[in-house]
């Protein structure tokens, strides 16, 4: 069970930072998401009927947030482990667990392992498991990047059954109600080798995602980073002129988390030519060749 | 004749000649009356006789100097009118006369010209002159002849005081050679020609201080110093010549090399650096001769290309490296300098074109979104499309042409500001898809009446519509001026182009600020044009001024240009198509086509008036009542025909270039059409005669100016071109054999033959003496090897098999387990037992406990690429017994210089590998085959490849297999077509495999070199250093390899290799290996070694 005791520490003298139990971590505030299709609906309902969802699209796109406004939208009761108002739900948000995978990700990562606590040892739940308990919306970001033991954690939870082996402690969860397992992938740069395999991604309902259209993209660089409309418009016309240059010598187009850094620069005072440089060409690439094509454009359209 | 004496005298006289050979006396017969008629003084006429009579006694075959004696007379009394000046001539003579009767003939021959010339004054000294140079001998006398006959006429050129002097140095070089003074003389006249009164001293001081130190060199000293002369600016050229004296003092052939090479470089600047050089030369010559010479002859390259005011920059800088180290400053000087060529770089304005494509290329497919590529305008006309003229930009669509390099600012940032205006100006055109003309489509802003005026026209011609093959072609036809509209088009397009541009791009306006002004400057004034054409001009001039500008207006066509001005304002908007432009270009053609094409008459006047002015006067509307009721008459001159001048087209605008909308898109649907013959689905043929015809009427190509005259139908080949251009696209370069369906098979054949072109690449070579690189010094030429036969690969399998397993074996071992369980980590899958159990232990105990008790599986990778460069040298064909025995004095295959000895000493060569020893090579190929097998077991990336050459230019890098190429039979017949050939320069073709392993992404990277000698080759050495300095560059790319994080490896069978090998690779890993039979099996060895 938990090492640390359950219980919110920001209520704390020591309110310099926030620590949260990850079950305990929902989103309150609505976070902004602008939608560019109907992906809204079609999660609302993948969720609704227990679907896993796989997001697809290229890093900094709009994935997480997208996932975290979800996690909001569809707040609900808690189930387990919360204590205090867990009776409360109305504008509580769903517990959102985010697990970002890496090379060496392993199944006891997600599932739990064995400490060593004085002379005994003690069983500690990994994210996944948790996540299972407390019927939370568990995010695997970058889930190809994972080991393919992973996966063997993964094929249970997301059919029909729903259910997540412990095989270390030889116990068999059966997820709360409200889980839901999200996975999110970039086809763009993984290569052939780290291709998700069929079996795996047929258990998921699918969800494309792209950079919004030049507009829309106008819209959120100007809402999240507070610079001016003239400003946001111009970023997204460098976004749109940046992205012709994938595969021309950028692996990925500039994101549009990128735009909005920009764009918190710019409205820091910096100028619009520097916060770009710093935030679009030297962020995208260390090529100095690459750089200079990306200043050249960025000179061009800021003055 | 009133004195009988003398009367007596002169019968006694004249007898006595008479009497003389009958040659003499002939002439004097024929003279003698002619003569005593000039003579009114008797005495004279007695002197004459008397004279004649003693120079004919005055030597042997004196009669000779006589006869020119009298000839001479006649000529000679034009200029002497006294007794004594004929005295002073006749007593010249005979004392020459007295030495050498031919000398005597040559001064009496050319004395006349002397005389009427120089008159009497010079006579004597001119007389000694020639004297002086005769010494009695034979040959001597030749000379002195030489110089009477020729010295009057060098007296056009020369003082007499000159002359003297010059008569001192010919007199020295004689004491040598009489020839080469009696060729000297010969040549003087030439030369003399060239030289001014105010180099002359410097030039003749120059001659004797050759005659002095090195009198062989006079002759071609005295042609080189007149030819040099001219070239140099003309208050430099006594300094110029004082040099090349100094120079010449020091003996050796240096100073000819700085008359010549020297002069010609001048030649190539403008005068007024010349004196800056010559301080620079004077300067660099006190601390090295050698380097001074070279930097005279680097100087117009490098002022091509730093201009004159930043050369001393690059000259401080080399200065200073050549009392460092005098073989790099010598390197600098010559421009065989790596450290040079960047400093050039960093001091030059001028932006050429192959260092920024790369970043302008992704710059405009930043800008398009499309797959542009960026080529030179030079590269557009070798392809003799008749495109581009001269030096323009340009793009076709899916290639943007720009100029090779751009030096027209004084700095780099606004050269490289130019370059990037001309840039974006031609992805302007894509980007805001000036090529995506629709005839049919209406514009945003202007009203469609293409449509109407185009039945209009039919109704007029009486046709129907003839099928075109682009909508611009469509539209053009419109017009019977198509050169006219074709103009007004290409202006308008432009000024939507720029005005987009700068609406979408803010950061660009500045410098296109920059590039507009200087656009105007230098065009035709529109004064002095006839009348249509200077209306033109002016529409171009608003398209590039702010409306602050002012023109200058002829007043009784201010409405029209009040139009002009107000249409292209119209046209001046955000949403403006192409289609808009088409109707401006309508509306502006109605309004020029009124306009005489006839010179402005003298009384016409001019108002200077802003832009924004006119722009608001006119009105882009025409009466729609006049389009249709004229039927088409507003389309064709109005009267007053006669007068006119032939339209001219406008001049272009330099930055906008050519812009050829028909042609893009008759090129772009050629494409497409053959694209989809390709898919077989039904397509309207385009048939050559109807890109003929559109090449007839198009006004956008000059067909004269695509091909030479020689070739009979030049329109035929541009057919050609054209459709072949459209079927192999611009980058026939990267075709592969499996190009598109349909290409005749001529065409295959030529593609075929483009891939068997050895591909080049340049590297630098480093020079260990001046610590520097040479850049771009070795040319690589890469190929596929000949494929042999297939048995070879096949009889070495069998032959080894036994140690094939063994091998294989060996490298099955060294796969590593795709996950290998690791202990001891502070966390991990689960616990490890016995760390856990010691871990309780040690607690228990009372010690800290090592907390790492976890396990997990860790997965490793295996990630090699590897590279094997075989040396091909020639020396490899050598039998390997005879190679044991040669070891030990194998210095004595020293490539030769010289070509022919080159060849013997190849052929001798080859002859050796003839024989039924077993050679290198064949160890080499067996190892490799070996290797092969071993190599497939494990899955490692490898590439095979051999290298040989000659000389700098002439480096072979062959493919046996390249990097990533599957093992295929065809790989297994090169490996037989691995054979000796020439010398060994190792250091480029280190360099060259290193660059494709760099390209390689993989986590372990080997260049393994298998050689059997020291490297050499023609050229690859340094004077007192021959074999050092092939050694140093060898080591210097090993090193580099290795700066690029690829493990190099040398393995030599050179047993006398110790020596040369510990200095070749420093602390990077080696290997000789005593016994060549040894190789097959160490090579696996060592290459899992190196790879573990």
């Amino acid at each position: 069970m938990p090492k640390k005791s359950s219980g919110s520490v920001a209520d704390t003298n020591r309110a310099s930072y926030s620590e949260y139990e990850v079950e305990e971590f929902t989103i309150d505030e609505e976070p902004y998401y602008l939608p560019i299709q109907d992906e809204i609906e079609v999660f609302t309902a993948a969720y609704e009927q227990k679907i896993p969802v796989l997001l697809k699209g290229p890093t900094g796109c709009g994935k997480t947030r997208f996932v975290e406004y979800m996690a909001w939208r569809l707040g609900r009761p808690m189930s387990t482990v919360r204590k205090g108002n867990n009776q409360e739900s109305d504008g509580e948000g769903k517990p959102l667990i985010t697990i970002a995978s890496h090379e060496d990700l392993t199944a006891s990562d997600l599932v739990g392992r064995f400490l060593l606590d004085g002379e005994e040892t003690r069983w500690v739940d990994g994210p996944l498991t948790r996540a299972v308990k407390a019927g939370a919306i568990c995010y695997l970001d970058e889930v190809v990047e994972a080991r393919k033991d992973t996966t063997v954690l993964i094929h249970p939870l997301t059919d029909h059954r729903r259910l997540l082996p412990v095989e270390k402690r030889g116990q068999i969860l059966e997820a709360a109600d409200g889980f839901l397992l999200v996975i999110s992938y970039n086809p763009g740069y993984q290569s052939a080798l780290k291709d998700l395999k069929q079996s795996t991604r047929q258990r998921f309902i699918a969800m494309e995602f792209e950079y919004p259209p030049r507009e829309q993209e106008a819209a959120i660089v100007h809402q999240e980073s507070g610079v001016d409309q003239n400003s946001a418009d111009l970023l997204a016309r460098l976004a749109e002129k940046v992205r012709n240059l994938k595969e021309h010598g950028l692996q990925e187009g500039v994101s549009t988390r990128l735009l909005i850094y920009a764009g918190n620069l710019i409205s820091k005072g910096i100028s619009p030519r520097r916060a770009c440089e710093a935030a679009v060409a030297q962020a995208l690439s260390d090529d100095p060749s690459v750089q200079r094509s990306i200043n050249e454009i960025i000179t061009s359209i800021f003055e | 004749m009133p004195d009988i004496s003398k009367d007596g005298d002169i019968t006694a006289l004249s007898k006595e000649i008479q009497s003389l050979p009958v040659s003499v006396s002939q002439i004097f017969s024929q003279v003698d009356s002619q003569v005593q008629k000039r003579f009114i003084n008797s005495d004279n006429y007695l002197l004459w006789l008397r004279n004649s009579l003693e120079i004919s006694k005055a030597s042997f075959r004196a009669w000779e100097a006589t006869t020119e004696y009298f000839r001479a007379t006649l000529e000679v009394l034009d200029n002497i009118d006294n007794q004594e000046d004929l005295a002073l001539w006749a007593d010249g003579g005979k004392r020459l006369c007295s030495t050498s009767a031919p000398i005597a003939a040559a001064y009496f021959r050319s004395s006349h010209i002397f005389l009427t010339d120089h008159g009497m004054d010079d006579l004597k000294q001119w007389i000694n002159a020639g004297e002086s140079l005769y010494h009695g001998t034979w040959k001597s006398g030749a000379l002195a002849t030489k110089f009477f006959e020729t010295s009057p006429s060098l007296l056009f050129e020369f003082s007499m005081e000159h002359l003297m002097q010059y008569v001192a140095i010919l007199d020295n070089v004689a004491e040598h050679s009489s020839e080469m003074a009696e060729e000297c003389l010969l040549l003087a006249g030439e030369s003399f020609t060239l030289l001014e009164e105010e180099s002359t001293e410097g030039y003749l001081t120059l001659l004797r201080s050759t005659v002095h130190n090195n009198w062989k060199y006079t002759k071609d000293t005295q042609r080189s110093a007149a030819l040099a002369l001219p070239r140099v600016a003309r208050h430099e050229r006594a300094r110029y010549m004082d040099l090349a004296a100094k120079m010449a003092d020091e003996r050796g052939k240096r100073y000819l090399v700085f008359l010549n090479e020297g002069s010609k470089s001048l030649s190539e600047v403008t005068y007024d650096v010349h004196s800056k050089i010559l301080d620079m030369f004077e300067n660099l010559y006190s601390i090295s001769p050698e380097a001074a010479v070279e930097f005279i002859h680097s100087c117009p390259e490098l002022i091509r290309r730093v201009g004159s005011n930043d050369m001393h920059k690059w000259y401080e800088a080399g200065l200073a490296m050549l009392q460092q180290n005098h073989a790099a400053g010598l390197g600098f000087f010559k421009l065989e300098s790596a450290r040079g060529e960047s400093l050039i770089d960093q001091i030059s304005a001028t932006i050429k074109l192959e260092d920024i494509a790369p970043i302008l290329q992704m710059y405009a497919r930043g800008l398009t979104g499309g797959d542009m590529q960026l080529r030179s305008v030079t590269e557009l006309q070798e392809r003799s499309l008749g495109w581009a003229r001269e030096e323009k930009a340009s793009t076709d669509g899916s290639n943007i042409f720009l100029p090779d390099e751009i030096s027209s600012f004084p700095t780099k940032n606004e050269n490289f500001s130019w370059f990037k205006v001309l840039c974006s100006h031609q992805t302007g055109h894509l980007e805001f898809m000036s090529f995506n003309f629709d005839f049919k489509r209406e514009g945003n802003i202007f009203a469609l009446r293409r449509l109407a005026t185009e039945s209009a026209k039919l109704e007029t011609d009486g046709g129907s519509p003839t099928a075109v093959l682009s909508e611009f072609e469509r539209f053009f036809d419109l017009f019977p001026q198509r050169r006219l509209a074709s103009d007004i088009y290409q202006a308008l397009e432009d000024a939507r182009i720029d005005y987009l541009t700068r609406q979408a791009y803010a950061g660009l306006r500045d410098p296109y600020r920059l590039v507009q002004g200087a656009a105007t400057y230098g065009r035709r004034s529109p004064q002095n044009l006839p009348l249509r054409e200077g209306l033109v001009e002016l529409l171009i001039r608003m398209t590039l001024l702010e409306k602050e500008a002012t023109i200058p207006v002829p007043r009784n066509l201010r409405s029209v240009v009040n139009n002009m001005a107000a249409t292209l304002d119209k046209l001046m908007d955000k949403t403006a198509l192409p289609e808009d432009t088409a109707e401006a270009c309508l509306i502006i053609y109605k309004l020029l086509i009124k306009v005489p094409n006839t010179p402005p008459p003298a009384d016409m006047d001019w108002d200077e008036t802003q832009i924004g002015e006119l722009t608001e006067e006119g009105t882009s509307e025409i009466q729609e009542a006049d389009s249709a009721s004229a039927g088409g008459q507003d389309m064709v001159p109005g009267s007053g025909t006669e007068d006119d001048v032939e339209y001219k087209p406008a001049e272009d605008v330099d930055y906008r270039g050519d812009f050829k909308p028909e042609l893009v898109q008759t090129l772009a649907n050629l494409r497409k059409g053959q694209q989809q013959t390709d898919e077989m689905t039904k397509s309207p043929p385009l048939t050559e005669e109807m890109i003929k015809q559109l090449l007839e009427k198009s006004a956008e190509i000059d067909l004269s100016s695509v091909v030479d005259g020689n070739i009979d139908d030049p329109s035929g080949l541009f057919i050609s071109s054209l459709m072949s251009e459209s079927i192999e696209g611009p980058d026939a370069e990267f075709k592969d054999e499996s190009g598109p369906g349909g290409v005749g098979k001529e065409e295959v054949e030529s593609e075929e033959e483009l891939m068997e072109e050895p591909k080049t690449s340049l590297y630098s070579e480093w020079d260990f003496v001046a610590l520097d690189y040479k850049p771009n010094w070795c040319r690589i030429h890469e190929s596929v090897i000949t494929e042999g036969s297939i048995d070879f690969y096949q009889e070495t399998v069998d032959k080894y098999a036994g140690l094939i397993n063994e091998v294989r074996r060996q490298f099955e071992m060294m796969v590593p387990e795709t996950y290998r369980k690791e202990k001891r980590l502070p966390d991990g899958e689960e616990f490890d037992l016995d760390s856990a159990i010691e871990y309780i232990v040690e607690k228990r105990a009372g010690t800290a406990p090592d907390e790492k008790i976890y396990w997990r599986r860790n997965k490793t990778q295996r990630d090699v690429a590897v590279i094997f460069l075989l040396d091909m040298s020639a020396s490899t064909a050598e039998a390997i017994d005879e190679k044991e025995l040669k070891a030990v004095n194998d210095d004595d295959d020293d490539v030769p210089e010289d070509p022919k000895q080159y060849l013997y000493w190849l052929k001798s060569r080859r002859e050796k590998a003839n024989r039924s020893y077993r050679r290198i090579i064949d160890l080499e190929k067996e190892s490799t085959v070996l290797l092969i097998r071993a190599l497939e077991t494990i899955g490692d990336t490898y590439g095979i490849y051999g290298f040989s050459g000659y000389g700098r230019d002439n480096v072979e890098f062959y493919s046996v297999k390249a990097l990533e190429e599957p093992f295929s039979d065809k790989v297994q017949r090169r490996i037989d077509g691995i054979n000796p050939l020439h010398a060994t320069r190792m250091g480029p073709a280190i360099r060259h495999a290193a660059e494709k392993l760099d390209d390689i992404g993989a986590k372990t990277k080997v260049l393994f070199l298998i050689s059997d000698g020291r490297p050499q080759d023609r050229g690859y050495s340094r004077e007192g250093a021959e074999k050092e300095y092939a050694v140093q560059d060898t080591h210097m790319a090993l090193l580099e390899t290795k700066a690029k994080g690829i493990i190099p490896f040398l393995l030599t069978v050179d047993r006398a290799g110790h020596d040369y090998m510990k200095e070749m690779c420093g602390d990077l890993p080696y290997e000789v290996l005593a016994d060549i039979n040894l190789l097959p099996k160490r090579l696996p060895q060592l290459y899992s070694r190196l790879t573990l």
